[in-house]
């Protein structure tokens, strides 16, 4: 399997850092999303997800995001989805995110995440 | 004539959206392209004088309110939703006002939405509930979800306005106002 890197920019749009590494299983999301086509972007990086789950190796999801709209939402949440499906399975799997606690917004979209999943997300302060 | 012009009869009607008594400091109007989010960077840092948690929720309304006329304005430019959406100032804090033309399809749903929010009346609880209630059934990540509308009443967490004119033919224009309160203690 490939890495993937991708800088995050913004230009009218919100395009998210992304780093997954298969040498290390580290997947790590951070900045802004907000895209102008949201499952194209995503769609490469919930396959990726999907076939590292095949090797049965630990993986690590960190997450950065400090904004995200509700078309990135979805891709999310299928993200969050795929990672309770390979838990459940036996994998081993730590969710961690990263906010700035006093943004009670993000704090509910994340607790909404852990409702809806049952995945468990260690939400860090940064 | 222009936008707003073509449209002004219908503004006039809502005295609620109207009711702002602030400073406009954003205005814009026309096809939804990159154009108006490149242009919320720049208001949100220059413009809102408050912390960065209140720019941040302006920015997101902001940012809901366009994409849903950029989604579901019948009219079009170039394959861009036409409409208008505008930054307002006041006294406790901002309002951010959407306006566009509906389908009589789209307009039924769109209601449906509207009232069920409005219902609601910011409770944040009972929000939460709605917006994972439409994600379970399926519909809220659709075309024609709205989901955004119910994540902006939760992040304003204060009154949302909304105003549906008919038009000729099988259309409706439809007016959104989401307020944003600046909490006078605390930090933002």
């Amino acid at each position: 399997m490939d890495n993937i890197h991708i800088p995050g920019s913004h230009d009218g749009y919100f395009v998210p850092t992304v780093d997954f590494n298969y040498q290390n299983g580290v997947c790590e999301i951070s900045g802004e999303s907000f895209l102008e086509e949201t499952n194209v972007f995503y769609a490469p990086l919930i396959s990726w997800i999907r076939e590292y789950t095949k090797t049965g190796l630990p993986l690590v999801f960190n997450c950065k995001l400090t904004y995200f709209n509700t078309s990135s939402t979805k891709s999310l949440l299928d993200i969050f989805k795929i990672l309770k499906k390979y838990e459940t399975e036996g994998g081993q799997v730590t969710v961690n995110w990263y906010y700035d606690n006093e943004d009670l917004d993000l704090e509910e979209a994340i607790q909404d995440y852990i409702t809806d999943t049952g995945l468990k997300i260690n939400m860090i302060n940064f | 004539m222009d936008f707003l012009g073509r449209h002004e009869s219908m503004l006039r009607l809502s005295t609620d959206i109207q009711d702002i008594h602030g400073k406009n400091i954003m205005l814009y109007k026309g096809a939804f392209g990159v154009v108006p989010f490149s242009m919320i960077e720049t208001y949100c840092e220059q413009l809102i004088e408050q912390g960065s948690l209140i720019r941040k929720k302006v920015r997101f309304v902001f940012v809901e309110l366009a994409q849903n006329i950029n989604r579901y304005s019948v009219e079009r430019d170039n394959d861009e939703g036409v409409g208008f959406i505008s930054i307002c100032q006041s006294n406790d804090g901002y309002a951010i006002v959407s306006g566009n033309m509906t389908s009589g399809q789209n307009h039924k749903r769109l209601m449906d939405r509207l009232v069920n929010i409005a219902s609601l009346n910011n409770d944040k609880e009972e929000l939460h509930l709605y917006k994972r209630r439409l994600m379970k059934e399926g519909v809220a990540f659709s075309e024609n979800a709205n989901i955004g509308l119910v994540q902006s009443a939760i992040v304003a967490c204060s009154r949302f306005y909304y105003e549906s004119v008919k038009t000729d033919g099988d259309k409706y224009f439809i007016t959104l106002k989401i307020e944003i309160k600046v909490p006078k203690i605390g930090n933002l």
